[in-house]
């Protein structure tokens, strides 16, 4: 990947200048798949690119996947069972690591001395839960791709196909946000991380989280109480960073120890918060201008570009 | 919560100071919500002539019923009690004129709730809010109710049950059941389809089917009823597991239940471990004895107190999460909270919530996000502005 602008839930901005700031001349690739069924409802945001757009009609390439072969269905059907088996065992021992973690911190919050090694001790317990929860899910797609590889599959075959045409003919690629796991599991299908590789990129909201390394998910509101957690990975063409869209309405930033723990689980990768008029630019898949995005600190701090760098 | 002041609250001593004439008691009620609302202080009020008037409830620390004093020279009566912020009280009024008694809604409070033994009246404690999906959204798709009649060797009759499948299918996602009790009370006095549309349509709980089962001779089956138990786990989920695409293991199984409804949940995953992945008790009338006598809570609870005595003697494991909740305004309050840590010890994880409210279909409606939503955890979370 070249270059990629990555921003915040869409507010005010001028998208099509975004794009012409890649200094490409032709038609931009959409993906609109975290919008499901709303897919190609995309006029709207169609104009805002400066129209012309070619959608990539992802959402709908993957229910014709699973309609046409109901082998790979059925196989996929067992995959997100086993995922989603191993994410409810992975919340039930997060929750108990967390909830160890707040009481180390609270035993010595107000005693002499700093609880350095028991903390550390706490937080990488934490880390090492998302560490085997990450290999687990990525142990579980590499079974399941090589029992049921993609390429061997007529119709994923002719739509990864058909997208790469696509993608052939276009200058930059857009990914829009929604719902970050179907938004995932279509880009993965589709293959897009390697069409991305040689076009600049404009991603927003959750289209910056899918095109991590990780999926961490947060959310202070959740019904369930859920904790932060590591949701699922990436397409992984964006390197060193954690994405949190919609942060302020979706994190406490006032609570400097869940911030702190937050950003010691993610590092060495950074924390960065996402919110409408928030813009970032990377360069070859790596940070490279924050401009004033918040990033949280590893001391609970949340600092603004220039800042943070 | 305790009796007010006995000084009268800001309305009152407005209308004292300006003569209490019938004129300004009239524009009084006219201006005001009934029961007045200042602060925690809330005043019931009745108008009319009478020997004894006084409010029927369930107010904890309050003397039941709570009479109402005359105001001086009227015929306005009242009583004032303080509740916590967001409470919610349901009550009746109680008039004596000579031998009579009679028991009424309140005449001059339009909030009334409909319950299957009759309407009561509403009172809304300073920050009680209706949550927003309780009520209809034309934005959501409404999922589809249909009936079905499943002949029952168990219960030997034909037992009705209206099944509620959502309008969002998932074609890599087998969904799963939620069998719920007095089916027919939830949908009419608890707008559960119009819950159920909202929480799905947000996505603040997973898709699922929901089974609303109608009883028979409802203390009988739901009171600790071998039959029904065998109806549920034998005859009905293997029945709409079978002719649905569902889930079809205990993870996907939920059983919920109030009131008696919430004994035959419990009773039937008690009978079934295992087979039932969690439980949603609302108010469940878990009564037990100590050292009081059989028959203590009468001859319907008696195979009740029973298998809760059984079960509070020997917990075992059934199940994997229980979400229990009662209203801290009912007397099933107690037993509930007492039976929280026998609860505890026959699930891995046990959530539990003391509403401020009594047990009725109103509270037990506004607690079903606290549950559905922990039971089936929704995918909000992973939905973020376009």
């Amino acid at each position: 990947m070249r270059q990629a602008t990555l921003l915040g839930p869409l507010d005010g901005v001028d998208l099509a200048a975004e794009i012409a700031a890649f200094g490409v001349d032709g038609p931009v690739a959409l993906v609109t798949a975290g919008w499901e069924e709303g897919e190609r409802n995309d006029a709207n945001v169609d104009r805002r690119l400066g129209g012309g757009s070619r959608n990539l009609n992802l959402y709908g390439r993957r229910l014709d996947i699973l309609e046409s072969d109901p082998g790979y269905a059925d196989a996929e059907r067992l995959l997100r069972t086993q995922i989603d088996e191993l994410r409810e065992l992975y919340l039930l021992r997060l929750r108990h690591a967390l909830a160890g973690l707040e009481v180390i911190r609270r035993r010595f919050a107000e005693g002499q001395h700093r609880p350095r090694s028991e903390l550390d001790a706490a937080i990488d317990a934490v880390r090492t839960l998302d560490e085997t929860h990450t290999l687990s899910i990525a142990a579980a797609y590499e079974h399941f791709y090589a029992q049921n590889p993609p390429h061997e599959r007529p119709t994923i075959t002719r739509h990864r196909e058909e997208v790469a045409a696509i993608v052939a003919g276009c200058a930059a690629i857009a990914i829009a946000g929604g719902h970050v796991g179907v938004l995932n599991d279509c880009l993965h299908l589709c293959n897009l991380a390697a069409l991305i590789e040689e076009r600049p990129l404009l991603a927003w909201s959750s289209g910056c989280v899918a095109v991590s390394e990780r999926i961490v998910v947060i959310d202070d509101h959740d019904p369930a109480g859920r904790p932060d957690e590591v949701y699922d990975i990436g397409i992984g063409v964006a390197h060193g960073m954690v994405a949190l869209p919609a942060a302020a309405s979706r994190l406490d930033a006032h609570d400097p120890d869940r911030l702190a723990v937050l950003a010691r689980r993610c590092a060495p990768s950074v924390c960065v918060l996402l919110d409408p008029g928030d813009r970032l630019e990377l360069h070859s898949g790596r940070l490279a201008d924050l401009g004033s995005v918040g990033v949280v600190t590893e001391d609970g701090r949340v600092l603004r570009g220039a800042q943070a760098a | 919560m305790s009796p007010g002041p006995a000084r009268g609250p800001r309305a009152l001593t407005r209308l004292r100071s300006e003569g209490s004439s019938p004129e300004a008691i009239d524009q009084l009620l006219r201006e005001q919500r009934i029961p007045l609302v200042e602060g925690p202080i809330c005043t019931f009020l009745w108008r009319g002539e009478a020997d004894w008037v006084a409010v029927d409830h369930r107010m904890p620390e309050v003397p039941i019923p709570l009479p109402l004093r005359r105001l001086n020279g009227t015929d306005l009566w009242y009583a004032s009690v303080e509740l916590p912020r967001g409470a919610r009280i349901q009550y009746r009024i109680l008039v004596r004129r000579g031998e009579s008694t009679e028991s009424m809604n309140d005449p001059l409070n339009p909030r009334v709730v409909g319950e299957p033994i009759g309407s009561q009246s509403v009172l809304e404690a300073d920050g009680y809010l209706t949550p927003d999906w309780a009520y209809p959204d034309p934005t959501a798709v409404s999922g589809e109710l249909v009936d079905l009649r499943l002949p029952s060797r168990a219960l030997r009759r034909d037992a009705h049950v209206t099944l509620y499948i959502p309008s969002r299918m998932r074609r890599d996602r087998r969904m799963p059941l939620l069998v719920v009790h007095d089916g027919g009370d939830f949908l009419q006095y608890s707008s559960m389809a119009t819950v159920l549309d909202n929480l799905m349509h947000r996505r603040l709980m997973a898709d699922c089917v929901v089974a609303f089962t109608h009883p028979g001779d409802r203390l009988r089956e739901y009171g600790a009823s071998a039959a029904h138990s065998r109806f549920l786990t034998s005859e009905l989920v293997p029945h709409i597991e079978g002719s649905l695409r569902l889930r079809g293991d205990p993870r996907g199984r939920v059983l919920m239940g109030a009131s008696f409804g919430g004994v035959a949940a419990l009773c039937a995953a008690v009978r079934a471990p295992g087979f039932y992945g969690a439980l949603l008790l609302e108010s469940p009338s878990l009564r037990y004895t100590e050292a009081t006598p059989s028959g203590t809570f009468g001859e319907v609870f008696e195979p009740v107190v029973r298998f809760v005595n059984s079960v509070r003697a020997h917990p075992k494991k059934v199940t994997d999460r229980i979400f229990l909740t009662y209203g801290a305004f009912e007397p099933l309050a107690v037993p509930d909270r007492a039976m929280a840590e026998v609860l505890e010890r026959m699930c891995e994880e046990l959530r539990v919530t003391e509403a401020l409210d009594g047990h009725n279909w109103i509270n037990w409606r506004d607690r079903l996000l606290d549950g559905l939503g922990w039971l089936f955890p929704g995918e909000a979370r992973l939905i973020y502005p376009g």
